[in-house]
């Protein structure tokens, strides 16, 4: 009973900037369809009255950190891990028209 | 006269971003100090490393929560983060951590001051708390290139929606001035605009006047002081008038102003696919609080505009405008206080000085009131000069631009330029006398009726004096010699 059709499947494609063949984008129909079934079964429980939960624990927290500075510069140990840096900058491909 | 424009009315709402003031990053003890060298105030949390947890900086919830009061607005004892999921370079984790169904400050209310001295309640939806992005630079290396600086990736943000209440764009201006004054006083927000540490964009749609329903809206981005606001928001109403003037429809979109040309521009490309995607943060559990930290942060809150206002209006006398300008910001009302001292000095006299000429001074520099080469002491001092009589009003602007440029006390510009007014009796009179004997025409002409002519001989009277002769004893020597 999935609703999940090839436009869904592209614009989902487009938000998580992926690109697929036409093959794999019915297979990706096929399978997210099959997610949705399994999911749907959730539907059947009587959730009336129930309050939604934001978090899985049920809890809420109460612990927060205090404003303090604790981190310190380690720039050149990060930008070594990314493709390209430059002047201390990240050099990704360029964003703006 | 009436224009087409006239026959239509702005509908405006306004989005601020306030930066906050904490000495640390929202969800990490990264450093949020501005003007670091690129990526010198990051960590693997807010670059967005597989295997690390954010945990909410205290501060920040308890700024929240004074803006909120100060806000009039409801405080909520339990809210939700939430993932706001776009890719974009500058957001390393993909989303930002924000808060969507259930933000920490719901409904309320901001009352703005007009310049007729009127005021009006502007309806605040809600506040919520949430993460800067970084800041991609386009303008240097490669041209296929952008280079990123993550140094404000996790600096907290407050964001605050209003209503849609506000008509003109001097009310939007209104607006943005007071919700700068108010995160000042709170010390929660530096409130900056050229550094960004305040920034707003502006939901604008127009309408037929008498009709009910909302036009079509677009939002203008890129709005960093409050003369631009008022001036992109004109711009755009206009824009949108016309178009629907020649049949035409407005297409909701992003838009961005240009300063430089003073016009707003579509920001192509931004439309498609403004799908967030937004669901709870699971790496955040709901924040919760209770009325006795609601309580705490109530009791930490100094005195904010509109109580100044009103205490400089039934304490002073003063208007709802000058109360309204003189309770502007801290350093402003500080000042104002200490000059008046507690009512030792007037008032009103005082206000006005400030005003117009501290003001009207300080604006020709770019300085702020913080940076007064006038001391509130020496511009106290300055008015007991003109209180007891030892310099006019109008010497005083003398005086005053030499305190200005050079920082000096009042008495010792007196002494040394000689500006002491002349207020010995005896002494105008033998002047006064010099001058009617030297006139014997004009004289002449008072006697057949010609009162203006005293002016006249006021005029050389201060003339001989360089302006040092107490007004109002020429003006009463005079009358008596020359009306008799």
């Amino acid at each position: 009973m999935s609703t999940v059709d090839i436009p869904l499947v592209e614009k989902l494609a487009q938000l998580s900037r992926l690109t697929f063949t036409e093959n794999e984008k019915e297979t990706l129909q096929q399978e997210l369809g099959n997610i949705l079934d399994f999911i749907s079964q959730l539907q059947e429980v009587n959730t009336d009255g129930v309050q939604p939960m934001s978090s899985t624990v049920g809890a809420a927290s109460t612990y927060e950190r205090p404003d303090e500075v604790t981190e310190e510069n380690r720039r050149e140990e990060y930008l070594a891990v990314a493709p390209k840096s430059e002047m201390g900058f990240y050099v990704v491909p360029r964003v703006i028209e | 006269m009436t224009s087409v424009y006239d026959q239509y009315e702005i509908v405006i709402g306004l989005e601020i971003h306030a930066q906050l003031t904490t000495k640390s990053k929202l969800f990490s003890g990264s450093s949020t100090e501005f003007g670091a060298d690129p990526n010198t105030q990051t960590c693997p949390v807010d670059l967005g490393m597989p295997g690390v947890l954010p945990v909410l900086n205290t501060a920040a919830v308890d700024a929240a929560i004074k803006t909120g009061l100060a806000l009039r607005a409801e405080v909520n004892k339990e809210s939700v983060f939430a993932r706001k999921n776009y890719f974009y370079p500058d957001l390393p984790k993909g989303y930002q951590i924000s808060q969507f169904d259930k933000p920490i400050i719901g409904k309320g209310t901001l009352t703005i001051d007009l310049e007729d001295g009127t005021s009006r309640d502007i309806g605040v939806t809600r506040l919520h708390l949430e993460e800067d992005a970084g800041k991609s630079v386009h303008d240097f290396g490669a041209d296929n290139v952008s280079h990123v600086d993550l140094n404000r990736a996790g600096i907290p943000l407050m964001e605050i929606v209003s209503e849609p209440d506000m008509r003109t764009p001097e009310e939007a201006g209104a607006y943005v001035r007071k919700m700068r004054a108010i995160v000042r006083f709170l010390g929660v927000c530096d409130g900056n605009m050229e550094q960004g540490s305040m920034r707003c964009d502006a939901n604008v749609s127009v309408r037929k006047k008498g009709t009910t329903e909302f036009g079509t809206r677009t939002e203008t981005k890129n709005l960093n002081s409050a003369r631009n606001i008022q001036r992109a928001i004109a711009y755009e109403a206009m824009r949108q008038i016309d178009i629907l003037e020649e049949g035409g429809e407005i297409v909701q979109e992003t838009r961005l102003w240009d300063a430089q040309k003073n016009v707003t521009r579509s920001m192509r490309g931004k439309e498609n696919a403004h799908d967030y995607r937004y669901f709870p943060c699971p790496d955040l559990l709901p924040v919760r609080f209770d009325d006795a930290r609601i309580e705490r942060n109530k009791q930490e809150m100094p005195e904010l505009p509109d109580a100044l206002k009103e205490r400089f209006m039934n304490d002073y006398g003063l208007s709802a405008y000058d109360a309204s300008v003189l309770s502007s910001s801290r350093a402003t009302s500080d000042y104002y206080d200490a000059v008046v001292a507690g009512g030792k000095r007037d008032a009103k006299i005082a206000a006005n000085w400030i005003m117009v000429e501290l003001f009207g001074a300080l604006n020709k520099q770019g300085k702020d009131i913080e940076e007064s080469p006038v001391s509130p002491e020496n511009m106290g001092k300055m008015l007991d000069l003109i209180a007891d009589g030892t310099i006019s009003g109008k010497i005083a602007k003398t005086v005053f631009e030499e305190m200005f440029d050079n920082g000096k006390d009042p008495e010792a510009v007196v002494e040394e330029k000689g500006l002491k007014q002349i207020s010995d009796e005896g002494a105008i009179e033998k002047i006064i006398d010099d001058i009617i004997a030297a006139n014997p025409k004009q004289v002449e002409q008072i006697k057949n009726g010609n009162d203006k002519l005293i002016g006249w001989f006021v005029g050389q009277t201060m003339q001989a004096t360089k302006g040092k002769a107490n007004p109002g004893i020429v003006n009463k020597l005079l009358n008596a010699k020359l009306r008799s």
